[in-house]
């Protein structure tokens, strides 16, 4: 079963009496393991659709289903619910709540999810360690560098065990050094652990470490290719 | 975890949150000792009135629209302690009033005169302290102590005997010689056209030609404040219809006034201070949110539910709302007790408009559940208010707007 | 170009800027409305005291005020009227004879100011005549007309046409007894006042206590506008030295207190709200300084000289509260407008106010010179909280400033 299942999804917008359609009956699908970016130009839906497929953005027409479960017909709140579950996201910036430390942002996600405090200590160690950050466990990320916040929101992404990652231009404030730094890990997280990472992004670091490329223009894929 | 959020949250920007203290502080400062000290005006304004005219008043039925001395009552001993024996009431001041012309050589002004019983008359309106000149008139005697503008006008000092004229009861003319024994001050008369003499009660009855035991009023006092109208229903039923019975409330009404239209006056005056206080508090609260849209936008994303984000959020307000009311206390509780213990003593010109009302000249802090209870309220409503702007806003929040910044 | 900048920048936040300003009008309007209450409330008393009462100022014997005395004269009213009417600003003067009696109907007797006044000129001093609610004014080809006011009509159970006795003690010591025909009945707000006066034709009581032509108790004097009484009435003590001039403040002391103090707790409340919305300007500004740190460090490193920068955000903040500023006291001047013409109505009130002497229909009033008084205030708090957050503003060195993550 794919992770990720979208059918012919549409995302219509009513532009001056013209639907406009941002996403124009995509079709994909994401198996478990995969390290795959999508790319394209401005406008060209990216966002749009991934959007859609991590149920940040309601559907005009079609299926997404994540994990086997359609996603496509759920309320906000199921939506949430289901995000915090089942998705995990790292966000060009601002992804940690800046008054917890990185500690607090990671087990801030598992509280939600009523895991244990002995058990969120326990996974939150762990992930901290995972992704290379575990001396600056009780440090607010105002006093982070960028690469460092965004290993924190990596972990934290991490946490809720979700089907898949979904990092949305990740790398777009980094300097080269610390994208680099941030790419490698999750890629070994990914081939290590099996964590799949779907990345909406411009970066030709991101794309050159991909294994799959898939391009989108006006709404459309125009091109899916396996990376060597 | 929620909790720790929304704490830590308040002091993010501590300079911000510290001037939004500031406002409220000085709202619940200010509201708590004017308050206070109305509360405090108010209860010495009622003491004062009280202590002239009792909780409760009895007349003979129809005295109070026609104060004639033909409709006195009888204050046999029997009366008297079926009014005492009612529940709560401590005391019973038995008092004669009516009108005379006095002189004194060939000077005469008319005056009020008031047979009372010294002793208790002292006891509650401390009248032994009034007199400047002579000494307190003692139970029984023929005596009689005028005003001092009084005594002044007819050129009469103590010792001296003066005529006492007036209407007697039922048709009779009243008719008297009685002795000064003493000069009492009493400021507020001053103005005023009539004089006034206090006498013992048995010479009041003796000048109007009265039957024994008859009394214009008794005042009744009781232990507790509170129960004023029950006592009075009980004192009704127990004396029947020659008998008229009156609060306080009833008979000094302008008092109750003034205190309602003064309070009145002051809790407008808080709201709009408290209106400000809440302006500023609005401010802080809906640029703190503005602010932090992408933050919201986040947390919801990773699967904060909108709900509980918006009860982070009203929490935050609330907490800040409490702390300053918190300080506040902390600021004012101990002021206003000092001040309770201490009343600011009232000098100058003051002290003849306090007189004015028969108030001892002091400031007076009232230590008073009333004070807090309606600004709690309404600091409650405030933050109530407040807090909801945010709430309406997560509500609106569109994830991927918020967070991209659109 | 820096204040075209700094208006500018005011509008950057929309929503912030718009927080406050409301904040500020309303607190203006809360406090200029209850400013012009309390003076609405105080001037009323003042002027009911002059028109009815007191006049601007009173002329008397040296020797009178103590008892009321009818013995104690002034004399030569004739030449003496006549120099009072010729002063510049005086309006109207008038001799009455004034003294103390004991009024008596069949039901009962009351203690009493008598004056017999000058029926054709008095009312250039004292407007009695409009508040007649029944009958008419005193008219000297009625025989023994008398006006009494409602309270008395109802205390001594008498009406129009009824028949009362006065007993008035004469200059020469004896009682006199006059009879007095009741023509018409007022009612003023002042209840003490409607107590203890009634009115009588001056050669009515002339010829009861037999004084002479040209000489009388008292002269009242009104003076328009009222604030020059005081002016004309110091000429008038420089020019008699025998006699005892006192303006209504003399008369009334009450008054005056409450006079003064209405006004400064008016402005103390209003400078109260003040100092709480400038905590909110100080916070506002903060935050603006905090945003445009970047952009202040540029400004400074393209080679803005400090001053000029602090002038910019002082601006800024001097905008920012005069919108509110204009806006609140826009709707003051509105507000108040209409309210003083249609005044408030405390009938709920009614007996507690007119004990102490006020209408229960209230028009409050201010003066233009206040409205720019109040801007005034309002630019000095923002000038005052401008200071903290410009101060914060200028310590950043530029190349700081830029580096800084805004």
């Amino acid at each position: 079963m794919p992770v990720i299942d979208a059918r012919d999804v549409y995302k219509t917008y009513e532009g001056k009496g013209i639907p406009v359609h941002a996403v124009n009956g995509i079709s994909f699908a994401v198996e478990k393991g995969e390290f795959t970016a999508v790319i394209g130009p401005s406008g060209c839906g990216k966002t749009t659709l991934l959007n859609m497929v991590g149920g940040l953005d309601s559907i005009t027409s079609g299926q997404i289903l994540i994990g086997g479960t359609h996603i496509d017909s759920m309320s906000e709140r199921e939506l949430t619910d289901f995000r915090l579950h089942r998705i995990g996201f790292v966000f060009q910036a601002y992804n940690l709540i800046p008054v917890l430390t990185a500690r607090e942002n990671v087990e801030f996600i598992m509280e939600l999810q009523g895991v244990s405090a002995a058990e969120r200590a326990e996974r939150s160690h762990q992930l901290l360690t995972d992704v290379g950050i575990a001396e600056k466990a009780d440090i607010r990320p105002s006093q982070m560098s960028g690469g460092q916040q965004q290993r924190v929101a990596v972990a934290r992404a991490l946490a809720s065990q979700p089907e898949f990652v979904l990092a949305d231009e990740p790398t777009a404030n980094l300097d080269s050094h610390s994208t680099a730094d941030l790419l490698d890990m999750m890629l070994e997280m990914n081939q290590t652990s099996g964590v799949t990472f779907v990345f909406a992004t411009h970066d030709q670091r991101v794309i050159d470490r991909a294994r799959r490329v898939i391009a989108l223009d006006d709404g459309k894929i125009v091109s899916d290719t396996a990376n060597g | 975890m929620l909790w720790t959020l929304a704490w830590r949250n308040v002091w993010r920007n501590r300079r911000r949150s510290v001037l939004t203290l500031a406002t409220i502080l000085l709202a619940v400062v200010l509201g708590l000792l004017m308050r206070s000290m109305q509360y405090g005006q108010y209860g010495a304004m009622i003491d004062s009135t009280v202590a002239r005219t009792g909780h409760i008043q009895v007349h003979g039925e129809g005295y109070w629209d026609n104060k004639s001395i033909d409709r006195s009552i009888s204050a046999a001993a029997a009366t008297l302690s079926e009014i005492r024996g009612a529940a709560g009431v401590t005391d019973v001041v038995p008092r004669f009033e009516s009108f005379a012309l006095i002189s004194f050589g060939d000077r005469t002004k008319p005056s009020g005169v008031i047979g009372t019983d010294p002793e208790v008359e002292d006891r509650y309106t401390a009248l032994a302290n009034r007199v400047v000149e002579g000494r307190y008139l003692e139970s029984g005697e023929r005596g009689v102590m005028l005003l001092r503008s009084l005594a002044d006008y007819l050129g009469a000092g103590v010792g001296d005997e003066v005529v006492l004229l007036g209407g007697g009861y039922r048709g009779q003319t009243a008719a008297d010689l009685l002795t000064v024994t003493a000069i009492f001050e009493y400021t507020m008369m001053d103005g005023m056209e009539t004089g006034l003499a206090y006498v013992p009660l048995d010479a009041a009855r003796e000048l109007y030609a009265t039957p024994p035991d008859q009394v214009t009023s008794l005042a009744v006092m009781l232990d507790d404040g509170d129960s004023i109208d029950p006592t009075a229903t009980v004192l009704a039923g127990l004396l029947g219809d020659e008998y008229e019975v009156m609060t306080w409330r009833e008979t000094s009404k302008e008092v109750v006034q003034q205190i309602q239209a003064d309070s009145v006056g002051g809790i407008f005056m808080l709201a709009i201070l408290y209106t400000v206080a809440g302006f500023g508090l609005l401010g802080t609260v809906l640029m703190s949110t503005m602010e932090r849209r992408r933050e919201f936008g986040v947390m919801n994303a990773v699967g904060l539910r909108k709900s509980r984000l918006a009860a982070v959020l009203f929490v935050e307000t609330v907490l800040l709302v409490s702390v300053g009311v918190l300080l506040g206390l902390l600021l004012s509780v101990p002021i206003i007790m000092w001040f309770h213990a201490n009343p600011i003593p009232i000098s100058g010109e003051l002290v003849e408009v306090f007189e004015q009302f028969n108030i001892p000249p002091y400031m007076p802090f009232a230590i008073d559940p009333g004070i807090f209870a309606a600004q709690g309220l309404v600091v409650l409503v405030m933050a109530l208010i407040v807090a909801s702007f945010p709430i309406v806003s997560i509500r609106r929040l569109h994830i991927m707007r918020a967070i991209t910044g659109r | 170009m820096l204040w075209h900048m700094a208006w500018r920048n005011v509008w950057r936040n929309r929503v912030r800027s718009l927080v406050i300003a409301t904040a500020i009008a309303f607190g203006l309007v809360g406090g200029v409305f209850s400013y012009a209450f309390m003076m609405g409330l105080v001037n009323q008393a003042v002027r009911n005291a002059v028109r009815t009462e007191l006049g601007s100022f009173q002329v008397h014997n040296p020797e009178y005020p103590a008892d009321r005395d009818l013995r104690f004269m002034v004399d030569d009213t004739a030449a003496l009227l006549t120099e009072l009417r010729g002063l510049p600003g005086v309006v109207g003067a008038s001799a009455r004879i004034v003294g103390t009696a004991m009024l008596s109907s069949a039901e009962g007797t009351a203690a009493v100011r008598i004056a017999g006044v000058d029926a054709a000129r008095d009312g250039d001093i004292s407007n009695l005549a409009e508040e007649l609610i029944e009958g008419q004014y005193l008219n000297p080809d009625e025989r023994i007309p008398i006006l009494i006011s409602r309270e008395m009509a109802d205390d001594l159970e008498v009406k129009l046409k009824s028949r009362v006795v006065a007993s008035v003690v004469s200059p020469s010591g004896e009682i006199v007894y006059g009879a007095f025909r009741v023509v018409g009945i007022f009612k003023t707000v002042d209840s003490l006042f409607d107590k203890s006066s009634v009115f009588v034709t001056r050669e009515d009581l002339a010829e009861l206590t037999g004084f002479a032509d040209n000489t009388a108790s008292e002269i009242i004097v009104r003076v328009e506008p009222r604030d020059a009484g005081d002016a004309v009435a110091a000429r008038v003590v420089a020019a008699h030295p025998e006699l005892l001039i006192r303006t209504w403040r003399d008369l009334s002391p009450q008054l005056q207190l409450a006079a003064d103090f209405g006004s400064i707790f008016g402005l103390v409340f209003l400078a109260i709200i003040l100092t709480a919305l400038g905590f909110g300007i100080v916070n506002t500004m903060l935050m603006v300084v905090m945003e445009r740190t970047r952009e202040i460090g540029m400004l400074m490193a393209l080679g803005m000289a400090r001053a000029r920068v602090f002038w910019m955000l002082l601006y800024e903040t001097a905008f920012l509260s005069m919108v509110g500023g204009v806006a609140g006291l826009a709707l003051s001047f509105v507000l108040l407008g209409y309210l003083g013409r249609t005044g408030i109505n405390m009938q709920a009130w009614a007996e507690g106010f007119s004990a102490i002497g006020y209408d229960s229909m209230i028009y409050p009033e201010t003066t233009v010179a206040f409205y720019f008084q109040v801007a005034g205030m309002v630019l000095v708090t923002a000038f005052l909280a401008s200071i903290y957050p410009a101060r914060r503003a200028l310590k950043l060195l530029p190349a700081e400033a830029i580096r800084s993550d805004t």
